[in-house]
């Protein structure tokens, strides 16, 4: 080549790239003429389902946001939700049904079709019901959606198995309300009507119940215009954004929250700011002590003075006895207070005595059956069919014990224990479990001692994963199944049962399936109508979508309700209903369903006075401080008498005498307390890049995760805004940024969990580091839920 | 009155440069060209790839480019300032340095000019800046003051160099066809004479106010804008000191390199150099004087986001840079000048390198502390230079060096005629002015 | 013509972070990549900045959104040398990306360091070209660009308005931000109305300003936090 030739070419290559540059910024996507047309939808991406609407301009979808007439979201959305599209069009999205090739966590797949894999899971499962041990499949599913789990509990129990494992739950809650009420479902707080707010370590606005419409609660509460403006107050050891955002804070000590609540129940005793006449009417155990299930108990008003003094607590906490009047008495001097926990206490040691102690100081105010306290809980009115009927087979099977020991290993009111599940899976017991399904979580990643998974299920001859990616937990699988897009598939959504309303939001496709996926409903479906006999009768012929406008039916016939609308169409129609006018809506069944389709939701409010006998359980007339049901579990699943305070101090600090646990701080001299946020949610939102980016948009943090270190013990330890830092615990290590922040104790410290993924997408996988693999597989005696709390050592980590 | 010719056979040794040329001549001309070839390199790299291969980040928007870009030009004022002021006050120990200093002008303004270029986001899109151009917008106060300090001080040199070149074309060793061309039939009649002088004359003057505005409408792409740290009134007349002490600076070392390297000691003797360094020696004197008024209004102010700004440069991350600035400017030359006895060539050379260095790290600390602490509690980052900026950098030192190695090899780099001039017309000259100093003879009572 | 404000109430601004995405979705502002993000190059048209004062457990953090305020007295369009960027006569602070040249003095001069630059070229990440919002133009390397009020919305609704053929409304046009808020801690709307609510709020005794004392006039007021009544 000659020099000429050579100029030549680099000047071309040279002018190429100026072009290229001249034409950045152009959109490349082929445009249309520009129709547009607007998808009223839910957002699935966490249990809330906020109501959006997506913007399709010439068949694409090109905008996602919150939808302005849903009646809970209200245009509202989290930011993990605004990245939605991101996800339907991740570039590693499963395509195709995959088989393993290889070893289990070889990460080789190859595709397959719907066929085979159906067939592939269903053979062994009619087997096993010939074998006459239909309980040893096992199914793992995140529990997000009622009327998914609806299907799922029918499944298995036409076909006889008793081991569906729902992890979303908060079950130490769940049971305090089924002891102290005898209620089924924990009811839900009406915080719209309340003016005090005490949240115990409950993120209202991050990532705990709804944050959306908590949000548009609070900005309702807080409006410029209002007279009193409603009071936040938060208990818990770090400074999160709500707690940021609270008018009163008490930073106790990890682990103290019980010991809190009841400190206030102090004040509110000795500064007489009890409801006494809901005490007296309503409750039992408040003044005398008593005896039941052969354990005796004091008067609750009796315990709280004698244990829980002021100064007691606040030498316990370090919370001054000052802060603890004021918050005691502000609590206390409200018109509607409400005391709410998060999840995060209710996972530490003794999650059941947290929750039992603000359920407590509830009753203490009355805060229970009336506008601004616990009422019940919302839910729908499907039109769902009869209960099955289980064969022979299927009662047997059901007639066994839990895989995870929820109900024979825990307290008997206690319904799923995912925490158990791993550790039984690997010795077998209860039973060994044949077939196993992971839908809709991603156990290897979020668990703590997850990263076992793959070695409990290598004695489980079949493992599926119903997946939208490839993940940690699809690795330890034989079988993936591509699951649809939440924009790519119906569903029905009725209120999460913390609404204190009757809701049905619609999900609906905004686009075709991209892929060879199915919505997982379908493909439960046709599972079971492979598996032939009951579980094959007891789904319905068609498709899911086409099932749904049954089920919605049951809105229609309810003869109540509106659907959404302008705010100016619900305040009529409430207007008009409120004076006794039927509100003329669509008259038949198909009609119904297309209003339901345009406007997105059905919502009814209830007009009705609230009583606290809303709540009670069948049989039950007050609201027991002493359960004796509770106290006669506890006992059989201590194995030994147990004192009745230990369900307000846990059985441990009650074995003490009240005193203090022995903390043995030794190697690891630090509190590790581990905090989601709205961007990567636990893990499940990190698959996009935009949630990525905004990991700790806060905090100046992008693509990585981050330690909270107290500037003063950072100092300590010659650490320094930014330097990476190592953390053990006895369970593992990792190396992550430090940020210091005076957002911690000095001897605590505060990680963020959902990064470190190891499979997750291009974007996600090797970002960040994986906090749960710090905890240790520990878990709840009494309610089986995983305690993720532990002790850490901090040390800088050269580069 | 100009009863002088000069000779082209006087003086070789200022001819010998041009008609010589020796290896390492070469050599020298070699290393430059691969560090300009390499900053070439880098830039073409920056524009394939964007700014992304710079330090710059938010919120320092501003870095290496912006810093040289006021450096180059600072260094730019001694020449045709000096040279020009030195011609006002008719100074004869000028004689020797005027050419050099105008030559410092013309290349350094050029490379100082393309600097912004380097540092705009989009090179291709320069034309915007003639077609849209807001005259509001001290950037373009910038582009016509600099283009019109470019101009004149071409102007300046070439006016000067007319004469020089009719001596080289006389010789005839060399180039002829060159001089013959820019001589511009120059044949040394009396009425060419005057109109040069003339000229001369005329943009002397217009020359001042020039580069005076140049380094003040540059102060304002700071002062014009609410930066803390930037938005100060000071900032006119101080960059103009500091852009005449960098260019005494860099003068001094032009002086001595080509003193040494051409043997030029009889025509730079250590008279001119202290004369010379006399000037440095007020500048130290005159930038301490505005550098404590800046910093010490600031403080006594106490004004909090002025305050966060100066801490940070006086006892924060830039301490030590800001007090190494401190020694070269101020207490190096300071020292190092201030007594007759210490006033030599090697004192002048170290002062001279220290007020460069110093006069850098001070455009360095004026541009990126201030944007590295904004007024909002926007979370920073630390500026860290890239290969590409330091690169881009030397290859700018390395251009001056070539274009002033270039000139020399065409042109005298020594003012052959101003020399011969003052030897023969100097002495009767100065006398005659002083004569007119002094008391008017009183008419004696008779 | 209405001079379009905003008034963001931080006693019900949760931090959130919902305004931040949504901005981004909805702007096709480039996410860059890790170590582009590493080296500070992020682009955010809307930030949330927080500031901690104090010590742990009694530290008071503040975190407000940062925007462009829309002064009315921009430091930034005095400073343009191309008229790239301008005060529009809808009171808009504009900024033409075809014009500007990347001399990122616009950048220097804005004191609430709202203002983001290309500094390399990034696509979408693989798979999201087809999901960008085709009514705002992608920026290509060396431009500056910031929040522009969600004006294509506002186009939208001038196209709207005149094919109805009246005056836009205040009720025609909201930038994503206002729209998505969960607590509706942001209004928007015609400062100048003296009946829309962003023009009582901004009269408000708790409305203040960001660095009012420099005389930008911006057009983004914060209502202060409340104290609560204990």
């Amino acid at each position: 080549m000659t020099a000429a030739g050579l100029a030549a070419a680099g000047s071309s290559w040279f002018t190429n790239r100026l072009f290229a540059m001249a034409q950045e910024g152009t959109l490349r996507v082929p445009r249309g003429a520009g129709q547009q047309r607007w998808v009223p939808t839910l957002c699935r991406l966490c249990p809330a389902g906020c109501g959006i609407r997506v913007r399709m301009v010439d068949g694409l979808p090109v905008g996602l946001e919150g939808d302005r007439a849903h009646p809970v979201s209200a245009g509202g959305l989290c930011p993990a939700g605004l990245a939605g599209l991101q996800e339907l069009v991740h570039p590693d999205r499963l395509r195709t049904p995959l088989r393993r090739e290889g070893p289990r966590g070889s990460g080789r797949w190859t595709p397959t079709t719907w066929e085979h894999a159906l067939e592939s899971i269903a053979a062994p499962l009619r087997q096993l019901r010939l074998d006459g041990h239909p309980e040893r499949f096992l199914v793992l599913e995140r529990g997000d959606s009622p009327l998914t789990r609806f299907w799922l509990e029918r499944v298995m129990r036409a076909y006889g198995s008793p081991n569906l494992v729902l992890d979303g739950g908060h079950e130490p809650w769940r049971a305090a309300w089924t002891y102290v009420a005898g209620a089924a479902h924990p009811p839900a707080a009406d915080l719209v009507h309340s003016d005090f707010i005490l949240s115990f370590g409950h993120e209202l606005f991050e990532t705990d119940g709804h944050p959306v419409w908590q949000s548009k609660v609070w900005g309702r509460l807080r409006a410029p215009d209002a007279q009193r403006p409603a009071v936040l107050a938060y208990v818990g050891p770090r400074v999160s954004p709500t707690a940021a955002r609270a008018d009163l804070r008490a930073a106790i000590p990890p682990g103290h929250e019980a010991l809190m609540a009841l400190g206030l129940a102090h004040i509110l005793i000795t500064e007489n700011l009890i409801d006494r006449s809901f005490l007296e009417r309503w409750t039992s155990g408040y003044h005398e002590p008593g005896t039941g299930a052969g354990i005796s108990w004091p008067g609750f008003e009796g315990f709280i003075r004698q244990r829980y003094a002021p100064e007691e607590v606040s030498r316990r906490t370090g919370v001054p006895v000052s802060e603890i009047f004021r918050l005691g008495r502000a609590f206390g001097n409200a018109r509607r207070p409400i005391a709410i926990v998060g999840p995060s206490p209710l996972h530490a040691e003794d999650g059941l005595a947290v929750a039992m102690a603000v359920v407590a100081l509830n009753l203490a105010v009355g805060s229970v059956g009336r506008a601004g306290g616990y009422v019940t809980g919302g839910g729908a009115p499907f039109a769902l069919p009869e209960t099955v009927v289980a064969d022979e087979v299927a009662r047997r099977g059901l007639a066994s014990p839990r895989m995870d020991g929820a109900g024979s290993a825990t307290l008997a009111a206690v319904a799923q224990s995912p925490a158990r599940l791993i550790a039984n899976l690997a010795d077998g017991k209860p039973y060994p479990a044949a077939v196993a399904l992971i839908h809709g979580t991603n156990p290897a990643h979020e668990w703590a001692g997850g990263r076992r998974l793959g070695q409990a299920l290598s004695g489980v001859g079949t493992v599926v994963s119903v997946a939208t990616i490839l993940d940690e937990s699809t690795d330890c699988a034989d079988l993936v199944l591509p699951e649809s897009s939440f924009l790519e598939s119906w569903g029905l959504l009725p209120s999460p049962s913390l609404m204190p309303f009757d809701y049905a939001g619609i999900q609906q496709p905004a686009v075709e399936p991209l892929y060879q996926s199915r919505c997982f409903e379908d493909a439960w479906f046709a599972l079971a109508r492979r598996i032939g006999g009951p579980p094959a009768a007891a789904v319905p012929a068609g498709s899911y979508a086409e099932w749904l406008p049954e089920a919605a039916q049951g809105l229609l016939a309810a003869g109540r309700g509106t659907l959404a609308g302008s705010e100016f169409q619900g305040r009529i129609a409430d207007f008009m209903e409120s004076r006794g006018w039927k509100v003329a809506g669509p008259a038949s069944p198909a009609a119904f369903w297309e209003a339901l389709r345009s406007s997105g939701a059905w919502v009814d409010v209830p007009r009705a006075e609230r009583s606290p006998a809303d709540l009670l359980g069948p049989g039950i007339e007050r609201y027991r401080f002493w359960p004796a049901p509770l106290l006669a579990e506890a006992a059989r699943v201590a194995g030994s008498p147990v004192a009745a305070e230990a369900i307000y101090m846990g059985p441990k600090a009650a074995a003490l005498g009240g005193a203090e646990r022995d903390d043995d701080a030794g190697a690891f001299p630090m509190h590790l307390l581990l905090f989601d946020t709205n961007t990567v949610w636990g893990g499940r939102t990190a698959l996009t890049p935009l949630m990525l980016e905004m990991t700790g948009h806060r905090e100046d943090i992008a693509w990585d995760s981050w330690l909270e270190i107290h500037p003063d013990t950072a100092r300590r330890l010659r650490v320094e805004n930014g330097d990476r830092v190592r953390v053990e615990s006895a369970a593992g290590s990792l190396v992550t940024r430090a940020r210091l922040a005076p957002v911690v104790p000095p001897d605590a410290v505060a990680m963020l969990r959902g990064l470190g993924h190891r499979r997750f997408g291009r974007f996600a996988t090797g970002i960040g580091a994986h906090a749960p693999s710090l905890v240790p597989a520990q878990v709840d005696v009494w309610t089986g839920t995983a305690i993720t709390t532990t002790r850490v050592r901090v040390t800088p980590a050269k580069a | 009155m100009h009863r002088f010719e000069p000779s082209s056979t006087q003086d070789e040794t200022l001819f010998r440069p041009i008609e010589r040329t020796t290896r390492k001549f070469y050599l020298t001309v070699a290393v430059l060209v691969a560090i300009i070839l390499f900053a070439v390199i880098m830039y073409l790299r920056q524009m394939m790839l964007g700014l992304t291969v710079t330090g710059m980040m938010q919120p320092v928007t501003w870095g290496f480019y912006i810093v040289n870009f006021v450096f180059f030009i600072g260094i730019s004022h001694a020449g045709t300032l000096i040279s020009a002021i030195l011609r006002i006050t008719q100074a004869e120990w000028r004689r020797p340095i005027t050419r050099m200093a105008e030559v410092i002008t013309a290349i350094v303004l050029a490379i100082g000019g393309l600097h912004p270029i380097i540092d705009l986001g989009r090179p291709d899109r320069v034309a915007n800046v003639f077609l849209y151009g807001r005259l509001q917008s001290p950037l373009l106060w910038d582009v016509t003051s600099i283009s019109a300090y470019f101009a004149a001080s071409t102007v300046y040199l070439f006016l000067p160099l007319i004469p020089d070149v009719a001596l080289l074309r006389e010789r005839g060793k060399k180039h002829r066809w060159l001089y013959e061309f820019l001589s511009w039939g120059w044949q040394g009649t009396p009425q060419q004479w005057k109109v040069l002088h003339r000229a001369i004359n005329i943009m002397m003057i217009v020359v001042v106010p020039i580069a005076v505005s140049v380094h003040t409408v540059i102060s304002y792409i700071f002062a014009m804008t609410l930066q803390s740290g930037w938005h100060s009134t000071i900032f006119g007349p101080y960059f103009v000191v500091g852009a005449i002490f960098s260019g005494i600076a860099a003068l001094f070392i032009a002086m001595i390199a080509f003193r040494s390297a051409f043997r030029l000691q009889a025509y730079l003797k250590l008279v001119h150099f202290q004369q010379l360094a006399k000037l440095m020696l007020a500048m130290a004197v005159l930038w301490g004087y505005f550098t404590f008024c800046e910093y010490l209004t600031g403080f006594y102010g106490g004004e909090p986001a002025e305050m966060k700004t100066l801490l940070y440069k006086v006892s924060g991350r830039y301490a030590p840079l800001f007090w190494t600035m401190i020694v070269c400017n101020f207490a190096i030359p300071v020292a190092l000048l201030s007594y007759k006895k210490f006033r030599t060539i090697p004192s002048i050379l170290i002062s001279s390198f220290a007020v460069l260095i110093g006069m850098w790290l001070e455009r360095l600390i004026i541009v990126v502390p201030s944007l590295e602490n904004p007024r909002m509690p926007f979370p920073t980052h630390i500026y860290v230079p890239t290969l590409t900026e330091i690169s881009i950098f030397a290859g700018g030192l390395a251009l001056f060096a070539l274009g002033f190695i270039v000139f020399a090899k065409f042109f005298p780099i020594v003012s052959v005629w101003e020399i011969q001039e003052g030897r023969a017309l100097g002495k009767a000259e100065t006398e005659e002015r002083i004569e007119s100093y002094l008391p008017e003879e009183q008419p004696s009572h008779a | 013509m209405p001079r379009w404000g905003m008034v963001i109430d931080l006693d019900r601004c949760t931090a959130c972070g919902a305004c931040v995405a949504a901005c981004k979705v909805e702007n096709n502002v480039q996410i860059v990549s890790p170590e582009e993000s590493e080296r500070g190059r992020r682009m955010h048209w809307l930030r949330l900045l927080a500031e901690a004062q104090g010590t742990y457990p009694n530290a008071r953090i503040r975190i407000a959104p940062n925007l462009c305020m829309m002064c009315d007295n921009p430091p930034c369009t005095k400073v343009c040398p191309v008229h790239a960027t301008y005060l529009g006569a809808d009171s808009l602070v504009g900024q033409i990306y075809p014009r500007c040249i990347g001399c990122r003095y616009c950048m220097a001069a804005c004191p609430y360091s709202v203002k983001v630059f290309n500094w390399s070229h990034a696509e979408p990440p693989a798979g999201m070209e087809a999901i960008q919002n085709p009514d705002v133009s992608m920026r290509p390397r060396g431009v500056v660009e910031k929040c522009t009020f969600c004006h294509h919305r506002l186009q939208a609704a001038k196209e709207n308005a005149r094919a109805e053929n009246r005056p836009v409304r205040e009720a025609d046009y909201q930038p994503t931000c206002i729209h998505c808020c969960p607590p509706d801690a942001m209004t928007f709307g015609d400062l100048d109305d003296p009946l829309s609510a962003v023009s009582q709020l901004s009269r408000s005794a708790r409305a203040t300003q960001a660095l009012e004392h420099l005389g930008t006039e911006p057009k983004v007021y914060f209502l202060e936090r409340r104290d609560a009544q204990v």
